[in-house]
């Protein structure tokens, strides 16, 4: 049991669990805000027909709202895609008219041909079924993805062990000059056609909302304690074997020393 | 038949598509059991009496027991408990499956109550209204401990977990009204985290869809606490001081003294949150001065105030 | 008899004194220590029972405040899970009657054995003393992140069950070496009597699982003091990860309760229809399969925490075959009977009211294993009822049983049967009258660990708790006639139930080395045949 207490003391010693998770240079999942910052525009996609496309051709005139996921993602992307497809269907803005929601996916390892199903669904969703140019969905690679993630502050990472990206809950919307105007955290974006308005006209809005970072209720559990946990469990059973080895080896010698003796 | 065996063992009314098929598989379970106790306690009867202690009691060698009649009667047994599994499970496959077009709606449960997220928008405290006969997918967290949605007229059950999304899928069949309860043990208030789910008939539900914003000043100041974040801090302990039940009690300061929180201390730091900290947290909130109008101001003190735990 | 002949020397009054007994290395004294210790746990976790219930005959505001009854259903669940029914068979029956069934004088560390009750002391004492001292609220199944945050003394109790495991594992550990190493050479594996087989898997599970359940206990203590959040998402914890580590021990401690409670109940069935058991092959099977399939079921208890489905039906599966084994014992206790020579006295008619509390228990389990009904009846009474019929039923009923088979061993002296019988049959009525309405209850869908309900219900509650009340009455008497017996009994004789177990082969109460040689056995544990013309 003392090994046990012991390894407690190990795991005590190491970094308590810090909210802000900016303590230690980069932080690994989420959201620093880059108001004003220019997107990589000139960085190549390829969209759901299997298109070389540049998040350029749909800068210049409108508006653009962004949304970072990916199509295999069990749980946040369709939480956040379905609000925004919600929200987008809901105001008096047209997309395609007054300004263009893209999709760019996390997941290197998507097709346009999934690019394409997902799509499809969205845009039923938003009551355009088959209007391609209504919601584009991009797919790129590994560093074309991080490059735009980055200059948007959208810090994500790939969980082994759920075998998803974990990645924050977030929206973005950009001048037609392809600025970061706005973010619109969290899965309900009421407010998405104000942003999109106020983005239209070029203005830049930094979220006032940056206690959002203590509510953790939508991000995803990122269980970054079950290695530790694990290894505990390790340490213990192997502690607790050993115990009980020696227990029965000792006593046993001795046993037959005392038996012997008498 | 099926109605008086419901009643019998004290089910609840049935108002969900789940119900009644659940209903039928607990009697068929409950009905292998009373079988099953008929058989051995009747022969464990006739064995007693037969074979009891008495005055000229002969006995009789046991017959060989035969390995083909143990392994038989375990393979029926296996076979019997197999079949109630397969059939449960697919059971399961089709509750947990949401009907095409469901109305999503965010549930987020907390010390002791729930929240409703429709998806226009519109929050409500402890009462879920659905329409009947449209699947509904319940997205469920919660903000603190785990807590339990439990709707026994439903017959349904999804534990709200916080940081995890876990969802519940189901279509109402009866319009009525039925409570929601707390199956999870979460503190004192565990037994009183109820509400109410009302089912209304499809015409009535839009109809509510477009008149549910009645002038609740209570209610205006609840959507508004929603929509400004305000219960993004403001319940999570170590950010904010929470503010359900905080009305009209005294208030630890910062610098020692005490305030009582009335509708002039809420405004005052709504307006100048730096003024009177409350003892405990940071003064991290921003000034609200200009950004609410006096009406919503006085909607959030209402909500405040009505909030209790 | 007024001055009954002074009893033959045996392990109760040699060697003499307080102190002989306190340091004492002898399985049979400790056993009887395991004795007073479980039965003053099972006392205290009545009592507490007890206020439960009467609180709960008014709807809300009863006797007591709803945080008290948040508590008190901690302690109840706490005192009666890990100061009762895990030591209750093992420490007491198993102890005193192992080694006398495999024709040993003493266990195989017969050291370890007292050490393993002064810690179980230990741990008692700390767990009582936090719960005396501001007590915890968390319900005995210590659920994260409410435990981790509850201002409630948890570190302390955690500490206290840690010190309980400790003394579990000890025991088993004891257990197994000792069948491997002890027994006689007339005694092989295939003839160790049912109820020695039984206490061999249950330490395989306690020394296999309880290390688990010290191990998270110690992160949910460390947690709670430390504030680490291993279990908080808002520090990345995942608080469903407790839930799979408590359960992974706290589903195979079901069977550490229910596992020598059978051992008991075959014991019994084959002397009172002084039969062989029907099957005995079976039934050892059907233990250790028992005890190995246990170990792959505990997901069942999270079927509403957001398991997927293919772990739903996985555990939903294996569960069942846990059930196939428990139909296989069934059977086999029944059959025994047929063509015996039936005496019906009161360890039977406890074995009856285990065979009943078994067979619903086990059924109302398989209701929930299908996975569908769990749905529904996860965390109602429903759930309350039924783990207390096949857990705390089986326990207790297969606890009495033993005592009131095994009382003439232990003391050399017989208790009134009259009261025994009327005894026996109020704890059945009273058992059946508390938890039959909490199945019901369960039905109409009312939560467990509810203070206030609607009043709808309240019948229910009233009925539960009038069960509960013969319950005690029928507990409290066996109290006395048997401690009426334990001084003023008439002599049982060695064997008074002409049984053919091995325990009674040895003088009643055995001497303090019951075994002079290593004893020869011509004939097995269940050699009825020469009754047979």
């Amino acid at each position: 049991m003392t090994a046990a207490i012991l390894t407690l003391a190990a795991l005590l010693g190491s970094d308590a669990p810090d909210l802000d998770r900016a303590s230690s240079g980069q932080p690994a999942i989420g959201l620093d805000e880059h108001v004003g910052a220019p997107l990589p525009l000139a960085t190549p996609f390829v969209d759901s027909s299997g298109a070389a496309v540049t998040l350029a051709q749909y800068a210049g005139t409108k508006p653009i709202v962004l949304v970072l996921a990916y199509a295999r993602c069990a749980m946040l992307c369709s939480v956040v895609l379905h609000a925004t497809g919600d929200a987008l269907a809901a105001g008096p803005l047209v997309p395609g008219r007054d300004y263009t929601p893209i999709v760019v996916s996390l997941d290197p390892r998507e097709t346009p041909d999934e690019a394409a199903r997902r799509q499809a669904t969205l845009l039923e969703r938003i009551g355009r079924p088959g209007d391609r140019a209504a919601w584009p969905y991009l797919v790129g690679t590994d560093a074309n993805i991080h490059a735009v993630a980055d200059a948007l502050g959208f810090h994500y990472a790939w969980d082994p062990r759920t075998e998803q990206y974990a990645h924050p809950a977030a929206i973005f919307v950009l001048t037609p000059a392809g600025r970061v105007a706005e973010y619109l955290r969290g899965v309900q974006f009421p407010a998405l056609d104000a942003a999109i308005t106020r983005a239209g006209r070029g203005e830049l809005t930094p979220s006032a909302a940056r206690d959002l970072v203590a509510c953790f209720h939508f991000d995803p559990a990122l269980r970054r304690h079950g290695a530790r946990i694990q290894l505990f469990f390790r340490l213990g059973a192997g502690a607790v074997f050993l115990g009980l080895a020696s227990t029965v080896i000792g006593l046993l010698v001795w046993e037959r020393r005392r038996r012997r003796r008498g | 038949m099926d109605d008086l065996l419901r009643r019998a063992l004290m089910l609840p009314p049935r108002a969900s598509s789940a119900a009644a098929g659940l209903d039928h598989l607990h009697y068929v379970v409950l009905g292998c059991a009373l079988a099953v106790a008929l058989v051995l306690f009747g022969l464990l009867g006739w064995f007693v009496v037969r074979f009891r202690d008495r005055p000229g009691h002969a006995r009789v060698r046991p017959g060989a027991r035969s390995r083909r009649f143990e392994v038989g009667l375990a393979a029926v047994t296996l076979a019997v408990f197999v079949t109630l599994w397969i059939g449960g499970f697919a059971q399961l496959r089709a509750m947990r499956t949401p009907g095409p077009n469901a109305l999503e709606v965010y549930v987020v449960a907390k010390q002791w109550m729930w929240s409703f997220v429709y998806p226009d928008g519109t929050a409500a405290e402890d009462e879920l209204r659905v329409p009947v006969g449209q699947p509904v997918e319940l997205l469920l967290t919660s903000r603190d401990v785990i807590h339990s949605f439990y709707v026994p007229a439903f017959r349904l059950k999804q534990d709200a977990v916080p940081g995890r999304m876990t969802s519940l899928a189901f279509t109402a069949t009866e319009a009525g009204t039925y409570d929601i309860l707390c199956a999870e043990y979460c503190g004192a208030g565990h037994s009183r985290m109820r509400g109410r789910v009302i089912a209304l008939p499809a015409a009535d539900y839009a109809r509510w869809l477009v008149a549910h914003d009645a002038p609740d000043l209570a209610r205006a100041g609840a959507r508004l606490a929603h929509e400004r974040g305000c219960l993004r801090c403001h319940d999570v302990r170590a950010v904010a001081p929470p503010l359900l039940g905080i009305y009209g009690r005294p208030v630890p300061l910062a610098d020692g003294s005490t305030a009582i929180a009335d509708a002039a201390y809420l405004t005052e730091s709504l307006m100048d949150p730096a003024a009177k900290v409350h003892a405990g947290y940071a003064a991290t909130m921003p000034s609200y001065l200009g950004q609410l109008s006096a009406a919503d101001t006085a909607a959030l003190v209402e909500y405040i105030r009505e909030a209790r735990p | 008899m007024s001055e009954p002949t002074a009893p033959p020397p045996s392990f109760w009054t040699e060697p003499r004194g307080v102190r002989t007994w306190l340091a004492t290395t002898d399985h049979k004294r400790i056993a009887i220590l395991f004795f007073v210790g479980t039965a003053l746990a099972l006392m205290l976790g009545g009592t507490f029972a007890l206020i439960l219930r009467v609180e709960l005959v008014v709807p809300d505001h009863g006797i007591v405040g709803a945080h008290a009854y948040d508590k008190l259903f901690t302690h109840h669940g706490i005192v009666m899970v890990w100061m009762f029914m895990i030591p209750a068979i093992p420490g007491v029956f198993g102890n005193f009657l192992v080694p006398l069934m495999i024709g040993a004088n003493e266990l195989a560390f017969p050291r370890l054995n007292r050490a393993s009750f002064w810690v179980y002391a230990t741990g008692a004492c700390i767990t009582l003393a936090a719960l005396i001292g501001g007590g915890v609220d968390t319900g005995w199944t210590f659920y994260t992140p409410y435990s981790t945050t509850t201002p409630t003394a948890v570190a302390v109790v955690c500490v206290g069950v840690f010190v309980l495991g400790i003394s579990s594992v000890m025991t088993g550990l004891n257990f197994i070496v000792t069948v491997h190493t002890r027994r006689a050479p007339s005694v092989p594996w295939m003839k160790l009597p049912l109820f020695v087989w039984t206490i061999y898997a249950t330490s395989i599970i306690l020394v296999l699982a309880t290390p688990v359940l010290g191990l998270s206990l110690a992160l949910v203590g460390a947690d709670h003091v430390w504030h680490l959040g291993l279990f908080d998402p808002a520090a990345g914890g995942d608080p469903v990860l407790f839930q799979h580590l408590f359960w992974f021990y706290s589903h195979p401690a079901v069977y550490i309760m229910v596992l020598p409670a059978m051992g008991v109940v075959s014991e019994v069935v084959s002397t009172f229809a002084h039969n062989r058991p029907a099957s005995y092959g079976g039934i050892v099977v059907a233990t250790i399969g028992i005890a190995l399939v246990g170990f792959f079921t505990w997901g069942h208890h999270m079927f509403v925490a957001g398991m997927s489905m293919f772990d739903t039906g996985m555990f939903g599966a294996l569960s069942m075959f846990v059930a196939v084994f428990s139909a296989i014992k069934m059977f086999a206790w029944v059959i025994t009977f047929y063509r015996g020579r039936v005496v019906l006295a009161a360890p039977v008619l406890y074995v009856f009211t285990f065979l009943f509390l078994f067979l619903f228990g086990g059924m109302t389990g398989v209701a929930v294993a299908t996975s569908s009904l769990d749905v529904h009846w996860h965390d109602t009474y429903f759930i309350v009822a039924h783990f207390h019929f096949i857990m705390v039923g089986a326990t207790l009923t297969a606890y009495l049983a033993a005592l009131h088979y095994w009382f003439p061993k232990l003391t050399g002296r017989r208790y009134s049967e009259v009261w025994a019988r009327r005894a026996a049959v109020a704890v059945a009525l009273g058992f059946v009258g508390t938890f039959l309405p909490q199945f019901l209850l369960g039905n109409a869908g009312m939560p467990r660990r509810y203070y206030a309900y609607p009043e709808e219900w309240q019948w229910l509650h009233v009925a539960s708790t009038c069960g509960a009340g013969l319950l005690a009455l029928g507990l409290g008497t066996t109290l006395v006639y048997l401690g009426v017996a334990l001084r003023r009994g008439p002599p049982s004789g060695d064997d008074p139930w002409q049984s053919r177990g091995f325990e009674w082969r040895t003088p009643s109460p055995p001497p303090a080395v019951a075994f002079s040689a290593p004893p020869v056995w011509e004939r097995d544990a269940y050699s009825y045949e020469d009754e047979v013309p």
